[in-house]
């Protein structure tokens, strides 16, 4: 190389030399910013987020609102409900038809769903629980006093959510780290006997651990777990101890349904209607609730679900419902029926295809229902110009008990609409402003008086209890009582308030193993194995710890 | 010793080097003594000195847009040498990342259209203009939406996120292609290989579109307008029962139906033959030391659909500046957008379809729906009542700033030049959108009583900055080896932002969406506002080596390292490299008819970056409220999952090239294959609530390959001086596999839709199998029940009821074999013609309208199809299936020109005058019996479902043009 071209590299050396410095000292700084949400550094700093920061804990209670996640797995399965196809609507790939018929897959969506809302709910308390911790130890704002009732708190959720998971699938990993990894959660056992009584020791063990760390001010803890939840939970706990582990603990039912009764801090309400008003937070019969809220705590979506398509003017409802959820006639027919449930005669809708007025029982839980001809708020009958040929009463809507079919043709205004929240006039979004009711202290009533009646088919105390639920009810009160008495009282009560597939599956069946595997309409004798659901597709390709259920 | 023998015989030249065109003189070219590294460079005056060993020997003159030239010295002392520019003498130069190469040391995989090739007629996107052009490209504009953006795959698909190129404009990096009107562009190179775009590392996975604008030169000055008028009508649309027939099947089937009593074509009612006008003036010039151009764009286009359409006003200016003796090149790149658009709502074509026939469009006793016919039914609405109820419209702005200095050291080192770079870009957005209280589609209204209406307001705003250094220097390093290094840092920071305000319930209607104060949900606590802000930053520090010998063998490197802000802590950095060769066998052999053959070969590596910023982190937002001492207050909780190993998504891809010209370059052409693999791909995936916090999370999951063959070709087939005729070819293969997934149990997407089938998807995507599956029940027949029968798996016929996924097969595959272009261009005397067809065969679509409405049953709801007359034995639900998915096959007149040069005397006023009159989508020859059967690259921005044609498609259009050039 000659000197022109060592001086043209030097120059060029040299100049690189100056770009590589500008290079260097030039920005490098790759620090992400998040301006939108905020990282868990910058959290926990004061007791209101501290507070703020728990209701994430009970978010996924919310799903309970929709017909999906824990309405299609404790209602669509049952007698109660049903979501028959209406020609174009409602066929969703079949899943509502396979959830009636219990020939659910564990591809369902809404059995995935339901496991990740019960499952978000678990990771939620152990964040929270974590990160309390982490939070006394790094600041000076918060002390361990302080942070120990909402730990408590936390554990008592926790152990609700495990509940619900014992219940529904029986078998499933029990964390209770936020740091867990994943390859350590597993089933307490391959078997699902074996791990559902694990899974049942645990709750039980949880619950009776935080009972007295607990608040007991009902009033202060509105939609919160507090001293009752925690009784309540542990009488529902041991009301279906058997089915979880084959042994029974009615005595255990009493002493803690005895609990809430001795505690004097809820009563029955005079009119069972005044439960589920528009404005019913505070009533003295909730035990725990979800507070639902057009505005805040939105997506209590019933309007919607069961309401007619055509039936915006009879509300005045600010959206078009989907014309989903129906009550199953056989079902209706408990109410109005005097063999099964005796009480005061008079004017009710029957069961022919044109809804007829006949002579029934009048039960006041009637108004569960919409059932008749669907008016308008000047009361003019609304009319469904697209109600199929088929249809004795055409155009003019009226709810029906009566079904035509289950698929693919649902008649559009076939099936009593649920109606037991009250419709408030006027809703703008399909958001009910109603408090959604998980325990009410009508079931601690029903439940004592079941373990009773279980130890002792005669006790007077139990046939007490059911008949002060039916006088409230302004029907006759029983003689005696028996398992159909108390399981159709039951029914009548709690219709779609989340606990009718838990109570069939109590009782012992007559085509099938249990009342859950009777055949009823549109449905077989189902398999035992399907008192319990599924594991997940989902979860089972996610976590391959896992292992499915029998016969699934 | 050789130098000591030499010196005795030295020798002193002197000369001044000027430029061939204008005379003027050129400093700082470079001079070489060839076979030597003696060199010199002329000063300000364009003058040089250089001492050589003999007077046989001959000098290399080169310069930077000029032509390189030999002259041998002869024994004279005093040479004066002319350069002529590259341009005159045809050398093709094309864009690379960060600067510009020749065409002939390009061994990787780049396309280059320039503006005489661009489609003509009324183009509203730039990627129009090369449609069908690239092989390789495929820009898909399903429908004749005016304000939809056309979606561009570049070799297919190389991400589970953004698939859409890169687009570099005048050197700006993620440029907007809305801030770029077509007449100002001057050509198009489509970087398609991952060893073109590795110089844009994480950006550069899809590939690279470089766009470069039209400059000024210097000379006088020129002014130029084009005007452009254009009508459009409907070219397909979907065939629906006529009133008549719609009553006439009601009689034949014995299906009632509600016979409103009128006879409505309900797809009249909503469309328009809509008219287009454009206009662009520039102006450019310039002197020695500054030339410029600005230009001015119009452009009013309405849409099919009454009540769309678009106004847009845009602006451009380049200014180049030479000073210090040109030492110092500065440009400025000014432009700016203005779009005012009239979305409309899509769903009306979908409510067109079906809606009844036999209903008037306005009737007695509608007041609370405006006086429009509506009828129950969920989700019915009255499709001219959804237009005229509402107003969905959508303004944004572009403004772009542009500065770069180039300074050249041709007095310390010759063939050194360093570069800054600067950009700003800006862009502000509202889109507002207003459904009255009459209106049922959005505003809540029955025929009972009025609804809630609906307003809301959305603001967007984004900004990004650009900061490029670069140091190229360039020299004959040996006599037969020439070397060019590029070095650079890049950074680039960009910040989004925005608000959204909405709600309904308001006394009057008449203020719109401009005063939010008249919705009353507000006071309620109802309503919806949200608002939102992100930013993030590249940074990359990047050099390039080209290496010439003899002109005939060539050697590439590339290499940037890179990091983003968007990456996990553990991945935030990464490189991407790349390498090419290529040699030119004519500099080798000789053949009579052959002028070219070149061969090369490439491979590279380019990242894509993550889809949004925060991903990589766990973040808390709020969750909703929660009920507490009586009051509700905000619950906050995880949003995301935390996964600090994030890391870009890699694409490695070879490529294999000839180029060739024949007969006196009469035949070129290109032929290349290419193998792409990206992994790492980004997806947001299920997990596990336990030991997870949220139930999903951005993982690094899957592999996807892709591979075909690219054909170029082009044909001169009368070369003469009255009239030319050139024909071209392109022909690309499409072949995409998913090699790897998380795991290999399938995964299923994109659901048919409501009423009714939600839960039932179209697409299937499984790890081994090729993307673009169709996937659904194999449709056997309609039995003599009138019910559906499928094929199961174990051979027998069953119902819709007995469909598990094992009796569910693939069907189709949305994903086409090859495209096609063929391409003429005419010119005779003062006429020229141009002609485009283009061909996309082997994709399947789902004819979603046919799934939903074909079903005669269906009419004592709603209208169907004409299809629906062959199909009276069907008694049974509407059930999606093979027998809905098509053959989409097509081959389209895309684009048909006549133009005529009016001969203008020598000292005319006007240097040109030109007429044109052209059409664009003339006719189209498919079985595909749906609205417009090109190709679906994404369902709802989902890049995996793949094939699917929506209800709410909007239809295509033909459009005839007139336009107008004159130059002064």
């Amino acid at each position: 190389m000659d000197r022109q071209m060592i001086k043209n590299l030097n120059g060029f050396l040299k100049i690189s030399l100056l770009v590589l410095f500008t290079f260097v000292v030039s920005c490098t700084d790759l620090t992400e910013n998040i301006n939108n949400e905020i990282t868990p550094e910058n959290f926990f700093q004061t007791d209101e987020e501290i507070i703020s920061a728990l209701g994430d804990a009970y978010s996924p209670l919310t799903s309970y609102g929709s017909h999906g996640g824990q309405t299609a797995l404790a209602e669509v399965t049952s007698d109660e409900i049903v979501i028959t196809q209406k020609g174009a609507d409602w066929g969703d790939g079949g899943i509502w038809i396979r959830l009636h018929r219990q020939k659910f897959t564990p591809s369902e969506d809404e059995i995935n769903n339901a496991w990740n809302n019960f499952f978000s709910g678990i990771a939620n308390t152990n964040r929270l629980i974590f990160q309390f911790k982490n939070a006394v130890e790094s600041s000076a704002n918060i002390s361990q006093e302080e942070i120990d009732p909402f730990i408590a708190e936390l554990r008592g959720l926790r152990a609700f959510y495990y509940y619900l998971v014992l219940d529904n699938f029986g078998n499933a990993p029990i964390v209770t780290s936020f740091e867990q990894d994943i390859t350590e959660t597993e089933q307490p056992s391959p078997d699902l006997k074996e791990g559902r009584q694990k899974l049942f020791n645990f709750v039980e063990s949880e619950l009776l651990d935080v009972l007295d760390l607990l608040n007991t001010d009902v009033d202060a803890t509105i939609g919160r777990v507090n001293k009752w939840v925690v009784h309540m939970t542990l009488a529902k706990l041991y009301l279906n101890a058997e089915v979880y582990t084959k042994t029974s603990r009615w005595g255990d039912v009493v002493t803690h349904t005895n609990a809430i009764i001795d505690s004097q801090n809820y009563e029955l309400m005079d009119n069972y209607a005044d439960n589920f008003t528009v404005n019913n937070t505070g009533s003295p019969e909730h035990i725990f609730t979800i507070p639902f809220d057009e505005v805040f705590r939105t997506g209590f979506g019933l309007p919607a679900q069961t309401m007619h398509l055509s039936s915006q003017p009879a509300f005045n409802f600010g959206f078009q419902p989907n014309n989903g959820v129906q009550t199953m006639t056989d079902f209706y027919e408990s109410y109005i029926d005097p063999e099964q449930n005796p009480g005061p005669q008079g004017e009710v809708i029957g069961l022919d295809p044109q809804g007829s007025t006949i002579s029934g029982t009048v039960d006041d839980r009637l108004d569960n229902f919409l059932v008749g001809p669907l008016l308008d708020l000047e009361g003019n009958q609304i009319s469904d110009p697209g109600a199929s040929s088929s249809d004795p009463n055409g155009p003019p809507i009226t709810h029906t008990p009566y079904i035509n079919e289950l698929e693919p043709d649902g008649w559009r205004q076939a099936g009593a609409r649920i109606a037991k929240y009250e419709m408030e006039i006027g809703l703008s979004s399909n958001n009910m402003n109603n408090d959604m009711i998980i325990f009410r202290y009508a079931d601690v009533l029903m439940m004592k008086a079941e373990a009773l009646w279980r130890l002792n088919g005669s006790d007077p105390e139990a046939l007490e209890l059911v008949n002060r639920i039916r006088e409230r009810a302004n029907v006759e009160p029983f003689n005696t009582l028996d398992a159909d008495k108390i399981l159709a009282e039951r029914g009548r009560e709690f219709f779609y308030e989340m606990m009718r597939r838990q109570d069939l599956i109590r009782f012992e069946g007559k085509t099938g193993k249990t009342r859950f595997n009777d055949a009823w309409w549109e449905k077989g004798t189902s398999e035992p194995f399907r008192n319990v659901f599924p594991i997940p597709q989902n979860q089972l390709e996610a976590n391959p710890n896992l292992k499915q259920n029998p016969g699934y | 010793m050789l130098c000591a023998v030499s010196a005795m015989a030295q020798q002193t030249i002197r000369g001044t080097i000027t430029d061939a065109s204008t005379s003027e003189t050129l400093p700082g070219v470079n001079i070489l003594v060839k076979g030597t590294s003696t060199g010199a460079s002329t000063d300000a005056n364009g003058a040089f000195e250089l001492t050589v060993e003999s007077l046989q020997d001959t000098l290399v003159a080169s310069y930077i847009g000029y032509q390189t030239q030999e002259v041998p010295i002869n024994g004279q002392t005093g040479i004066d040498i002319e350069l002529n520019p590259e341009s005159i003498m045809g050398e093709e130069m094309v864009v690379v990342g960060y600067g510009t190469q020749e065409r002939e040391q390009i061994t990787s995989s780049i396309s280059s259209v320039a503006s005489e090739d661009f489609t003509s007629g009324a183009v509203n996107n730039p990627t129009e203009l090369i449609q069908g052009k690239v092989p390789g490209l495929i820009v898909s504009t399903p429908g004749a939406n005016p304000n939809e953006s056309p979606t561009l795959r570049l070799r297919g698909i190389s991400s589970f996120g953004n698939n859409e190129p890169l687009i570099v404009v005048d050197g700006i990096i993620g440029a907007s292609m809305d801030n770029i009107d077509p007449n100002d562009i001057k050509s198009i190179d489509v970087m398609k290989d991952a060893s073109a775009a590795a110089i844009y590392g994480t950006r550069g996975g899809a590939g690279v579109i470089a766009i470069t604008t039209k400059k000024g030169q210097a000379g006088q000055t020129k002014v130029s307008y084009k005007g452009d008028i254009s009508l459009m009508g409907v070219e397909n649309k979907i065939d629906v029962l006529s009133a008549d027939q719609f009553r006439q099947l009601s009689k034949t089937t014995g299906i009632e139906i509600e016979d409103l009593g009128a006879n409505t074509d309900w797809f009249d009612e909503i469309t328009q033959t809509s008219y287009t006008q454009i206009h662009n003036l520039s102006i450019s010039g310039g002197t020695e030391s500054t030339t410029y151009r600005f230009s001015g764009n119009f452009r009013d286009n309405q849409g099919l659909l009454k009540h769309t359409g678009f106004q847009q006003k845009g602006g451009r200016m380049n200014i180049n500046h030479y000073a210090l003796d040109d030492k110092l090149v500065l440009t400025l790149n000014l432009s700016a957008t203005s779009h005012n658009q009239d979305v409309g709502i899509d769903n009306a074509f979908r409510q067109a379809v079906t809606f009844n026939p036999t209903a008037p469009v306005k009737s007695e006793g509608f007041k609370n729906t405006g006086g429009y016919t509506e009828l129950s039914g969920y989700q019915f609405f009255n499709p001219v009542a959804i237009l005229e109820t509402s107003k969905n419209v959508r303004e944004f702005r572009d403004i772009n700033a542009a500065v770069k200095a180039d300074y050249n050291f041709y007095d310390l080192v010759p063939g050194l030049t360093a570069s800054g770079f600067y950009s700003l870009q800006t862009f502000d957005a509202s889109h507002n959108v207003f459904y009255a209280r009459t209106s049922k589609f959005g505003g809540g209204a029955s025929p009972s009583s009025l609804g809630r209406g609906h307003a809301e307001r959305q603001t967007d705003k984004s900004s990004t900055e650009q900061f490029d250094m670069t140091l190229n220097y360039s020299t004959q390093a040996l006599e037969n080896l020439g070397v060019e290094v590029l070095t650079g840092y890049s950074y680039v920071s960009s910040e989004y932002e925005g608000t959204t305000v909405g709600g309904g319930d308001f006394v009057s209607d008449e203020t719109g969406f401009n005063n939010l104060e008249f919705i009353q949900d507000f006071n309620k606590g109802l309503g919806d506002i949200s608002s939102y802000k992100n930013d993030d930053r590249i940074i990359a520090g990047f050099g390039r080596i080209n290496l010439d010998w003899n002109n005939t063998y060539y050697l590439n490197g590339t290499i940037r390292r890179e990091g983003s802000t968007r990456f996990g802590e553990n991945n935030k950095w990464g490189t991407f490299w790349s390498t090419g060769a290529g040699v030119e066998l004519m500099n080798i052999l000789e053949v009579d008819f052959i002028n070219q053959i070149k061969l090369r070969a490439s491979y590279g590596v380019t990242g894509q970056n993550a889809p949004s910023d925060g991903i990589s982190k766990l973040r808390l937002g709020p969750t909703g409220y929660f009920f507490s001492g009586g009051d509700f207050i905000q619950s906050f909780g995880p949003v995301s999952n935390p996964n600090p190993n994030l890391k870009w998504e890699e694409t490695k891809e070879y490529n294999l090239g000839v180029d060739f010209a024949l007969f006196d370059e009469r035949l070129t052409g290109t032929v290349e294959y290419y193998q792409k693999n990206t992994d790492d791909l980004i997806l947001e995936m299920e997990v596990p609530v336990p030991p997870n916090l949220y139930p999903t999370s951005q993982l690094n999951v899957g592999e996807i390959q892709s591979k075909g063959v690219e054909v170029a070709l082009a044909y001169d087939v009368i070369r003469s001086t009255d009239g030319i005729w050139n024909t071209g070819f392109t022909f690309s293969t499409f072949n995409i596999l998913l090699k790897q997934f998380e795991s290999d149990v399938p995964r299923y997407l994109a659901n048919v839709g409501s009423p009714g089938q939600n839960n039932t998807q179209m697409v299937r995507i499984r790890e081994n199998e090729p993307l673009g599956q169709i996937w659904g029940p194999r449709f056997a027949k309609i039995s003599d029940d009138g019910t559906w029968r499928f094929h199961g798996s174990e051979g027998g016929l069953i119902t819709r009821g007995e469909v598990s996924r094992e009796d569910e097969a693939v069907i189709g595959n949305g994903i086409p074999d090859f495209e096609l272009g063929w391409s003429n261009s005419v010119r005779y005397r003062n006429w020229d013609m141009s002609m485009f067809v283009r061909a996309v065969y082997g994709h399947d679509l789902v004819n979603s309208a046919r799934v939903f409405f074909e079903n005669p049953i269906n009419i004592s709801t709603y209208n169907v199809t004409t299809t629906a007359l062959d199909l009276t034995q069907l008694k049974s639900n509407s059930a999606y299936s093979s027998f809905h998915v098509e053959d989409a096959t097509y081959l389209r007149l895309q684009n048909l020109a006549l133009g005529y040069n009016v001969p203008m005397p020598e000292q005319s006023f006007v240097s040109n005058l030109k007429f044109t009159f052209s059409g664009r989508n003339l006719f189209t020859l498919t079985d595909y019996g749906g609205m417009d059967p090109s190709v679906r690259w994404t369902d709802g921005g989902n890049p995996l479902a793949i094939g699917i044609e929506r209800r709410n498609q909007w239809y295509s259009g033909r459009s005839f043009s007139f336009t107008v050039n004159i130059d002064f």
